[in-house]
C-alpha cells in the first residue's frame, strides 16, 4: 500500500493457516479457522481486523501473540523469520517486542492479587528497572499514562475494587510495561459500557501516538474500526477477504461480503427517513450458510455469484492503489483499465 | 409532570402505562433502586425504545413489567397499567393469562431459554396449547406457518435446539412470542448476542411483522443507533431514571440532555467527517449509594455548581412530547422567558 513505507512494516503474517482438530475419537473433524492470511502491521499505524463471530480473527491474533502455531506460513518481525524460533527464550524475547489486550477485563486480571503486582510481574520478568524502587516509580507512571490517577491509590487496589473501564486500562498498562513495538488487541471494548468504550479507543490512539506502535484491532464492530485504525482488513470464514484504507475500504467496499457487513450496520439516519430501509444486500439464503471446501466460502450468500466461485478460490487482486480484494467480480484484468 | 403527559394523551388511552415504577434489589449491604420513580405509556403499534448503559434498570423494568422478576428484586411502589388493568395487583391466574398471550417476552439469552431436550416446534405447540383449546394438529400446522413467518424453513420444526444456529433459535423464540398474538412484544436486547447481519435481518422481519401483525413493542438495548432506527418514540436511562424521553427524531437530531449527547457521541459512524469522539468520562454510578442531586452530575463537563450537585431535576417540558430532567434546560428556559 502506497501509504505505508517498507521501512516501516513491523510485523508481518504470510500465508498463515490454522487447523484445529476437533471430534471425538469416531469421527474426526478438522476446522479450517485461518486459511493463508496475509497481514501487515506498520509502525505508528492501526490496522482493524474486522469480522463476525467464528470468521477466524481471534485465531489471527492469537498467531501473531504466538499464543498458537500456525499450522502453515511464517511470521515475521521486522523481516526475521520468527515462527522459527522455538524455545521460552525466543517466546519470551518475543513478548518483550509484541504485547497483547484481551477482550475481557474481567477475566484477565489476577482476583487475588493487587494491581501494583500485574504491572510489577512484566517489569521483573523482562529486566526493566534495576531496583525494586526504580520498578515502583515505573509502576506509577505506566499508572499515569493510563489516566489512573492519582497512581498511589490504584496501586493498591484490588481488581474486584475498579470499574470495567479501569480495568481494562490496567490491562493497557500492563502491556505497555515492556514497552512493546507491537500491540495486539483483541475486542478490546467490547466487554466494557458503551460510554467509555470511545475513551479507551482514544487511550489507546494516544499511546500509539506516543509510543509509535504498530496496532492491530480485532473488533466486529466496522464503524469503530473506521474511527480508530488507517487500514481495515476484513475476514469471512477464515480468509481476509478485502483489504486497504480504512476510508477506501468502507466509502467504497468491493467485496460483496463487506458491502453486506456495512449495510447492515445500524444507521440511525436510515431509521428516520419515511423509505422502508433497503434490504436487498440481504440475501435471505444467508440462513443456511455452508462454506463449500473449494471455491469461495461466501459463493452461498452472494448475490453476484458465478459458476468460477463455486469451484475456485479468488486470488488477491489490488483493485485500486490501496486496496486489496479476493472476489472473481474483479479479475486482474479490470485493473490495468482501471489504472491509468 | 406525569399528569401533563397523560392528559395530552387522553383522547387515545395508551396500551401500556407505567406510571411512577420503583423497583429494589435488596441486598446484604442496603437496597439498591434499580429503577426509581419510572413513567412511560406505550401507544399501540407503537415501537418504544428503552437505552442505557448496564445496570441502568432497563432491563429490570422489562421484567417488572411482567412481574417476571424474583427476589432480592421487589416493586416498591407504582402502577404497570395494561390495557387500564394494573398488572401489579394481577392475581396468579390473571397473570398467566396476560403472559404469552397479551405480553410475550424475547430476552437477550432468548437462544438459550430454549429447553435443549424439546424439538423446536414442540415449544411453539406447548405454549399455544397452555393459552387456548387447539386441537395437536392445529397447532403443529400453526408451528410450520410461524416458522415460516419468522424465516426458519418449517421444515426444522422437529430440530432441537443445538441443531440450530443462535439466530436461527432466536427466531425460534420470536416465532413462539408470535404464537399467540399478542398486542405488546418486550425485546430486551433481542439482537445484542447475534453479529450485525444476523441482528439486521431479525430487525428487518420483526419490521415486516409489525407491520402485518399490529403489535406494540418496548424494544431495551444499548445500541443507540439501532434504537434509533427502529423506534418511534425513545426514553434514555441513567442510574434508574428517565432523563430524557421523546420521539427518535428529537433524541437523535436535538437531544437536550448532556447525558443523551454524549451517549450519541459514543457512537461511531459510517459516514460523514471523521471527528474525534469524546466518550464520557468517569464510570456509572453505584446504586447502593447514587450520586445526589442530579445522579450524572459527576461525569457532567457542563453541571452548575452548588445546583446539580444538591437539587434533583424533574422531567421537564422541552418540545412537543419531549422531556428531559437537567437543570439546564430548567434554566435555559427560564432565560428564554424572560428576555
Amino acid at each position: 500500500m502506497i501509504s505505508n513505507n517498507p521501512d516501516s512494516l513491523v510485523l508481518e503474517a504470510r500465508g498463515i493457516s490454522k487447523v484445529f482438530n476437533t471430534g471425538n475419537m469416531f469421527s474426526r473433524v478438522q476446522v479450517n479457522a485461518v486459511e493463508n492470511a496475509d497481514l501487515k502491521l506498520y509502525r505508528g499505524r492501526v490496522t482493524a481486523l474486522v469480522g463476525e463471530s467464528g470468521s477466524g480473527k481471534s485465531t489471527i491474533i492469537r498467531m501473531l501473540a504466538r499464543i498458537y502455531d500456525p499450522t502453515a506460513g511464517e511470521i515475521y518481525f521486522k523481516g526475521q523469520n520468527v515462527s522459527a524460533q522455538k524455545g521460552r527464550h525466543a517466546i519470551l524475547h518475543y513478548r518483550s517486542l509484541v504485547q497483547m489486550i484481551f477482550q475481557d477485563p474481567f477475566s484477565s486480571l489476577n482476583p487475588v492479587h493487587k494491581i501494583d503486582h500485574h504491572l510489577l510481574r512484566p517489569l521483573q520478568i523482562h529486566h526493566k528497572g534495576a531496583t525494586s524502587k526504580e520498578r515502583r516509580t515505573l509502576v506509577n507512571e505506566l499508572l499515569e499514562r493510563v489516566k489512573l490517577y492519582p497512581p498511589e491509590d490504584f496501586a493498591y487496589k484490588y481488581p474486584h475494587e475498579l470499574s470495567g473501564g479501569q480495568r481494562q486500562r490496567v490491562a493497557i498498562a500492563r502491556a505497555l510495561a515492556v514497552e512493546p513495538e507491537v500491540m495486539l488487541a483483541d475486542e478490546p471494548v467490547s466487554m466494557l459500557d458503551v460510554s467509555i468504550r470511545i475513551g479507551i479507543l482514544n487511550l489507546l490512539d494516544e499511546l500509539r501516538r506516543d509510543y509509535n506502535m504498530a496496532v492491530l484491532y480485532v473488533t466486529h464492530d466496522i464503524a469503530s474500526a473506521r474511527y480508530f485504525a488507517q487500514e481495515i482488513a476484513v475476514m469471512y470464514a477464515g480468509h481476509i477477504i478485502e483489504q486497504g484504507e480504512s476510508e477506501t475500504v468502507i466509502q467504497q467496499p468491493k467485496h460483496p461480503y463487506t458491502q453486506l457487513l456495512l449495510s447492515a450496520v445500524p444507521d440511525p439516519e436510515r431509521g428516520l427517513k419515511t423509505a422502508t430501509p433497503s434490504s436487498e444486500v440481504v440475501n435471505p439464503s444467508a440462513k443456511n450458510i455452508a462454506p463449500s471446501d473449494t471455491g469461495c466460502p461466501f459463493a452461498s450468500r452472494c448475490p453476484h455469484v458465478m459458476d468460477i466461485c463455486r469451484s475456485q478460490m479468488p486470488d488477491y487482486v489490488r483493485s485500486d492503489d490501496n486496496q486489496m480484494v479476493r472476489c472473481h467480480l474483479y479479475p486482474e484484468e479490470t485493473n490495468v483499465i482501471a489504472m491509468p | 409532570m406525569s399528569h401533563e403527559t397523560t392528559s395530552n394523551i387522553q383522547a387515545v388511552p395508551p396500551l401500556l402505562s407505567v406510571q411512577g415504577l420503583h423497583v429494589e434489589y435488596r441486598t446484604r449491604k442496603g437496597p439498591v433502586r434499580a429503577v426509581d420513580n419510572v413513567s412511560f405509556d406505550i401507544q399501540r403499534n407503537e415501537v418504544f425504545g428503552l437505552a442505557g448503559e448496564s445496570g441502568c434498570g432497563k432491563s429490570t423494568i422489562a421484567q417488572a413489567i411482567l412481574r417476571l422478576h424474583k427476589p432480592p428484586a421487589h416493586i416498591t411502589d407504582g402502577q404497570v397499567l395494561f390495557d387500564m388493568t394494573d398488572v401489579l395487583k394481577l392475581d396468579k391466574k390473571a397473570l398467566q393469562q396476560l403472559r404469552w398471550e397479551h405480553i410475550a417476552f424475547v430476552s437477550q439469552s432468548a437462544m438459550n431459554a430454549l429447553n435443549p431436550v424439546m424439538t423446536v416446534g414442540e415449544q411453539v405447540i406447548d405454549v399455544m396449547q397452555a393459552h387456548r383449546p387447539v386441537h395437536r394438529k392445529q397447532a403443529r400446522q400453526r408451528a410450520r406457518e410461524l416458522f415460516d413467518v419468522v424465516g426458519i424453513d418449517p421444515d426444522r420444526i422437529d430440530s432441537y435446539p443445538h441443531q440450530l444456529s443462535g439466530g436461527m433459535r432466536q427466531r425460534a423464540v420470536i416465532a413462539i412470542a408470535l404464537a399467540l398474538q399478542p398486542e405488546l412484544i418486550i425485546l430486551d436486547e433481542p439482537t445484542t448476542a447475534l453479529d450485525v447481519v444476523v441482528q439486521k435481518q431479525i430487525m428487518e422481519e420483526l419490521k415486516q411483522l409489525k407491520d402485518e401483525f399490529g403489535f406494540s413493542a418496548l424494544f431495551i438495548t444499548h445500541d443507540l443507533s439501532l434504537l434509533v432506527e427502529f423506534s418511534d418514540r425513545i426514553a434514555i436511562m441513567y442510574a434508574g431514571e428517565i432523563v430524557e424521553i421523546g420521539s427518535s427524531r428529537q433524541i437523535f437530531t436535538e437531544p437536550q440532555h448532556p447525558y443523551t449527547q454524549r451517549l450519541m457521541g459514543s457512537f461511531p459512524t459510517l459516514h460523514g467527517e471523521r471527528k474525534a469522539f469524546l466518550g464520557i468520562p468517569g464510570s456509572p454510578p453505584n446504586l447502593l449509594s447514587p450520586p445526589t442531586g442530579c445522579r450524572f452530575h459527576p461525569r457532567c463537563d457542563v453541571a452548575i455548581a452548588g445546583l446539580c450537585q444538591e437539587v434533583h431535576p424533574d422531567l421537564f417540558t422541552v418540545g412537543d412530547k419531549h422531556h428531559a430532567a437537567c437543570h439546564l434546560v430548567t434554566e435555559k428556559d427560564r432565560d428564554f422567558q424572560q428576555s
